[in-house]
């Protein structure tokens, strides 16, 4: 599935890669969630700096879960992720960051989905598609939850088609070519159902 | 992105977007960060083992020695001859030995051998630095890259670069070192490699990562992202060469390897952050101030574009009012001010504004407001712009000045455009991250 899908985003009608000081390839959600080993939505709890075991400078990341889509995944949750953050020395030289622009920032107390890459052999690990991965919940002015990642959806959707299990659970073939269209009008339940689509039938 | 303590504001660099500089020292009134006096040293990682792809390590150096020459020998036309206008000059150094899961370890330390090390706080870097080392590290396999962001990642991520250490020379902060990792995985099947052959996952033309690495090492010299003639994006992933044309090297999405020709925009955002004197007398400067509608208010975050009257879209350059001031997140820092520079004598130039793509928030959002500065509407200023001597810094055209006063009408919701639109009527994103 992985394969295929990034296949057809290079060599078909999509070469198009979003690029930060990281250039990433954009993926849709179906590639992104391939390639995924744990999704759940989640609350930051913190966001710490510190120093792994082998001090390097890091930032943990804890999240308190309240929805597991995929993985094994407990009720807390913390990341070892590359430092995004400045560091002044003493002398007065600044470490900067921008080398490492497009991993996601994470704040306490923002409500988010995250689809984490499997940690590396060293523990590290982020959001798969760097801030693709990372979907911020939005109350809207109705009161309802949307998601939106780092790219605004851009064709997250895109080279997707609206799975008849979707239709079961109450997306239909419609409802998600308009979401192909207008990818930000995305809803938390839209979501759930999708997601659990495509984990359910990768 | 990162917010700074106020109690720390003045030490640190700004990150900012916009067809110029990619920090800003937030201790001066808004003085880019640069690599002093254009001397630029990067140290590759070197050894038989440091391939890149389908290149030798040989091969890899000498394909980021010619990137280099490219962007240290922009010039711009004065309508006549090619004026150099990059005093910039970039040299290997000593290579870093071959750089691998097993070594990269030694590559985060901070701390040179030279010197005597903290015992506490060494910054996570990813090759060496303070030592005076730029490393350009050739992730063969994608394992570097994997190791450092998770598993796979290797398969998403081309590249990274950028500044990573600055220090200041008594008053002004410049980059004393950057860094870049370019992933071989994706140019790492011989020619004529089957479709279904396993190299493919991922794979792009070389002639694309070529642009990549041009567009990273622009990075790895300071450069931001700019985007001007997004509504040219779609064209030019079609194939239209004259929207290919259209689209700049530092655009913030990257479409082929057209890119790696350098956009008139690209050559003035390397000329500005390392100008010869020949850029700074035989061009000329259109300062103004963006304001919000109250006429009083600086308006920071909008993408001012000028564009020649004879080649619109080619001869084009922005910069994002209040770009070299540090931002804040509801964007409200009154500064308004732009420059646009490489205006050329006895050209027409138009003056235009455009709201950033709503796109790109949080992660991908754009200094220095996040999110986009909105709550206004495209406009292009009546008449046109020019300037008669070199050197020289136009505030006023033959129908007012350069200043913008900006509205937001019923028609328009003010908001910021999507990427899809494609900049098309009501304007579109500029500098996207």
């Amino acid at each position: 599935m992985k394969t295929t899908l990034k296949i057809i985003f290079l060599f078909g009608f999509f070469l198009a890669l979003p690029v930060h000081a990281v250039m990433v390839l954009h993926t849709n959600l179906a590639s992104l969630v391939a390639d995924a080993d744990r999704i759940f939505l989640s609350k930051v709890l913190s966001v710490d700096a510190g120093k792994d075991s082998e001090g390097r400078e890091c930032d943990f990341i804890t999240f308190t879960v309240s929805e597991v889509f995929k993985g094994d995944v407990g009720k807390t949750v913390t990341i070892k992720q590359v430092s995004t953050r400045p560091t002044t020395l003493a002398d007065g030289t600044v470490v900067t960051s921008t080398l490492f622009r497009g991993v996601p920032v994470f704040k306490e107390g923002e409500e988010v989905l995250v689809l984490l890459s499997p940690e590396s052999k060293i523990g590290f690990t982020t959001t798969v598609g760097f801030d693709q991965g990372k979907f911020t919940v939005v109350t809207d002015s109705l009161g309802q939850k949307r998601l939106v990642n780092g790219l605004g959806n851009w064709r997250l959707f895109e080279g997707m088609s609206p799975l008849p299990a979707y239709q079961q659970q109450g997306l239909s073939a419609t409802r998600f070519q308009a979401l192909q269209k207008n990818p930000k009008d995305l809803y938390l339940d839209q979501m759930r159902t999708i997601l659990q689509t495509l984990v359910t039938h990768p | 992105m990162r917010r700074l303590g106020v109690g720390l504001v003045w030490l640190y660099p700004c990150l900012v977007w916009g067809g110029g500089p990619i920090l800003v020292d937030t201790a001066s009134t808004g003085d880019a960060v640069v690599w002093q006096n254009g001397q630029v040293t990067y140290h590759p990682e070197t050894g038989d083992s440091g391939t890149l792809g389908v290149f030798s390590n040989q091969e890899a150096r000498d394909l980021i020695a010619e990137l280099f020459d490219e962007w240290a020998a922009v010039t711009i036309s004065d309508g006549q001859t090619a004026i150099s206008t990059v005093g910039l000059t970039i040299t290997e150094g000593d290579g870093l030995g071959e750089v691998d899961e097993n070594n990269i370890n030694s590559h985060f330390t901070y701390c040179p051998p030279t010197e005597i090390c903290p015992t506490t706080d060494p910054p996570f870097v990813v090759g060496s630095a303070r030592s005076g080392q730029s490393p350009i590290i050739f992730d063969d396999d994608g394992s570097l890259t994997d190791l450092i962001q998770g598993e796979g990642a290797g398969e998403e991520i081309l590249g990274f670069a950028g500044p990573r250490v600055v220090r200041r020379d008594e008053t002004q902060l410049f980059i004393t070192e950057s860094q870049a990792i370019l992933n071989g995985l994706f140019i790492d099947c011989a020619d004529g490699a089957a479709d279904s052959d396993p190299c493919q996952s991922p794979e792009v033309s070389v002639e694309s990562y070529r642009a990549v690495i041009f567009h990273e090492l622009g990075h790895f010299l300071g450069l931001d992202h700019t985007q001007v003639n997004l509504s040219s994006m779609n064209a030019a992933r079609n194939g239209d060469a004259t929207a290919q044309a259209a689209m700049t090297t530092m655009f913030p999405i990257f479409l082929g390897s057209f890119q790696e020709s350098p956009h008139f925009d690209d050559r003035v955002a390397v000329s500005t952050l390392y100008p010869t004197s020949a850029f700074l007398t035989n061009f000329c400067t259109i300062s103004g101030t963006v304001y919000h509608s109250d006429g009083a208010t600086p308006l920071q975050g909008a993408d001012v574009i000028v564009r020649s009257t004879t080649s619109p879209q080619t001869e084009a350059t922005s910069f994002v009012s209040g770009a070299l001031f540090i931002g804040t997140a509801d964007c409200t820092a009154e500064a308004g001010d732009f420059q646009l520079r490489g205006i050329r004598l006895g050209e027409s130039y138009t003056l235009e504004i455009e709201t950033i793509s709503s796109n790109f928030t949080a992660g991908s959002s754009i200094e220095p407001c996040d999110p986009p500065a909105s709550g206004f509407d495209p406009m292009q200023l009546a008449g046109t712009f020019s300037c008669t001597s070199g050197g020289q810094t136009i505030t006023s055209g033959s129908a007012g000045d350069t200043n913008f006063i900006t509205t937001k009408t019923a028609a328009g919701d003010g908001d910021a455009d999507d990427l899809d639109d494609g900049g098309s009527g009501s304007g579109g994103c500029s500098l996207i991250r």
